[in-house]
């Protein structure tokens, strides 16, 4: 790795090999991940949760975010193709997605909190240094924003019932707790690649902090639940 | 030998994988009409491909993509995947047929569930798992895209898509089933056309302009 952060933007694929392996590594690495996770999420919750539905609405909803999902997978997939990786999906998603959902109240504060920390992640690269990474993720943010929004009107739906308000403080509970390490640790040396080659800018804690603060806005600001405490330093 | 998907052109859309089926299922792009192309220069459409029922899927897509077809709303809204339902049509817009589904017959709407899952489980039965996957993959990467809502904070448009969506997910599975009376026909041709067939709702069923 240079010295100096790299501060030039990178037009294509073929651009990015001419700036170096070390440079096509970097993006890599965050384009495998979105492509392992968008992937993920997709089998792990939002298949799912069509068959959890209360009601028709809520079914074609839920159909239409699993699609969605499942064609971010593939955009970024495509990404992954044109840059020449041998298998962006080897590897393992994130221990989030070892949640097992059984709830459409799990779903909908899933949407909410989980999701919000793939928006979090992807409005960091809408200034990355790697164009076609920038551009895709334009196209998508508006889809993301939408199944955040859905998680957060559902949730406040729910809590129209009083009787629920302790099923969604316990997918609170436990959805913070497995998001915690969503955004990597604190010492991560592929973190400081990621921001040394302009790919990233913020370091993993304050992405974390970030998710962490908009996420305790809604849940305590606005549902009136309580928000676990979450240290943005995390090493696992 | 090892298989591509590839578009009209022939351009690539994939990686090479070892069976057409599974080629299809590697494409990670849109593109209409969509085929395999073999290493030893043998091209197969996806119909071809999916084999038994395979027709039917891409006449859906074809009609999906081309975005003209004109069909008979009364008399196919009546075929729904549930069995022939007869009750006056109601058309209604976008917005009434999003506030209908709140009344959708539940009991109506669950065998169509049934049904789609007894179609399923028969073509998985029949060992064709992997053309079910090409078939959903080709499709949803298709419909996704061209059912896509205009505005992406529009509530209502994402409901009528996941349902169209949904539909046509019934219509491929239906499809490879290969029953001659295809209880997803009537109502995908519906979707492919524009529509969005809703239900019975409270003595009527419903239809949404989409």
């Amino acid at each position: 790795m240079t010295a100096a952060p790299f501060a030039g933007e990178v037009a294509d694929a073929a651009a990015a090999h001419a700036v170096g392996p070390e440079y096509v590594a970097a993006v890599g690495k965050v384009v495998a991940s979105h492509v392992r996770n968008e992937l993920a999420g997709a089998a792990a919750f939002d298949e799912p949760a069509i068959a959890l539905a209360p009601a028709p609405k809520e079914k074609w909803l839920a159909c239409r975010i699993a699609m969605e999902e499942y064609g971010h997978h593939l955009k970024f997939q495509r990404l992954a193709t044109d840059l020449g990786l041998e298998d962006a999906t080897a590897g393992r998603p994130m221990t989030v997605f070892d949640y097992r959902l059984t709830s459409w109240v799990e779903f909908v504060v899933l949407k909410a909190l989980v999701d919000l920390a793939e928006v979090v992640l992807m409005e960091e690269l809408l200034a990355t240094s790697y164009v076609p990474l920038r551009d895709l993720v334009v196209k998508l943010l508006p889809e993301e924003h939408f199944h955040v929004a859905f998680g957060i009107a559902h949730t406040r739906d729910l809590l129209d019932r009083p009787a629920q308000r302790p099923q969604v403080q316990q997918a609170v509970d436990d959805l913070v707790r497995l998001t915690v390490p969503f955004f990597g640790r604190s010492a991560s040396a592929n973190n400081d690649a990621f921001r040394h080659w302009g790919v990233k800018h913020r370091t993993n804690d304050e992405a974390r902090a970030e998710w962490a603060r908009r996420g305790r806005a809604f849940v305590e600001g606005d549902l009136g639940l309580s928000f676990p405490d979450v240290d943005p330093h995390w090493n696992g | 030998m090892s298989w591509k998907a590839v578009d009209a052109g022939g351009g690539d859309l994939g990686p090479a994988r070892p069976t057409a089926a599974a080629a299809l299922c590697a494409a990670a792009v849109v593109a209409w009409p969509v085929g395999v192309a073999a290493d030893d220069g043998r091209r197969l459409d996806l119909a071809a491909v999916l084999g038994a029922g395979g027709r039917r899927v891409q006449d859906l897509l074809d009609a999906l993509s081309d975005g003209d077809t004109e069909v008979d709303v009364e008399s196919l809204a009546r075929l729904t995947p549930a069995g022939p339902v007869d009750l006056p049509v109601d058309v209604v817009a976008l917005p009434g047929g999003v506030a209908a589904t709140a009344d959708v017959d539940p009991v109506w709407l669950a065998e169509v569930e049934r049904r789609r899952a007894t179609l399923r489980d028969s073509v998985l039965a029949a060992g064709r798992t992997e053309e079910l996957e090409a078939a959903l993959h080709v499709a949803m990467l298709v419909a996704t895209e061209r059912l896509d809502p205009t505005d992406d904070a529009d509530v209502d448009a994402h409901v009528a898509s996941g349902a169209r969506l949904w539909l046509l997910a019934g219509a491929v599975v239906s499809a490879l089933g290969g029953a001659d009376s295809d209880p997803f026909a009537a109502w995908a041709w519906l979707v492919v056309a524009g529509w969005w067939p809703i239900g019975p709702c409270r003595g009527r069923l419903v239809v949404s302009a989409a």
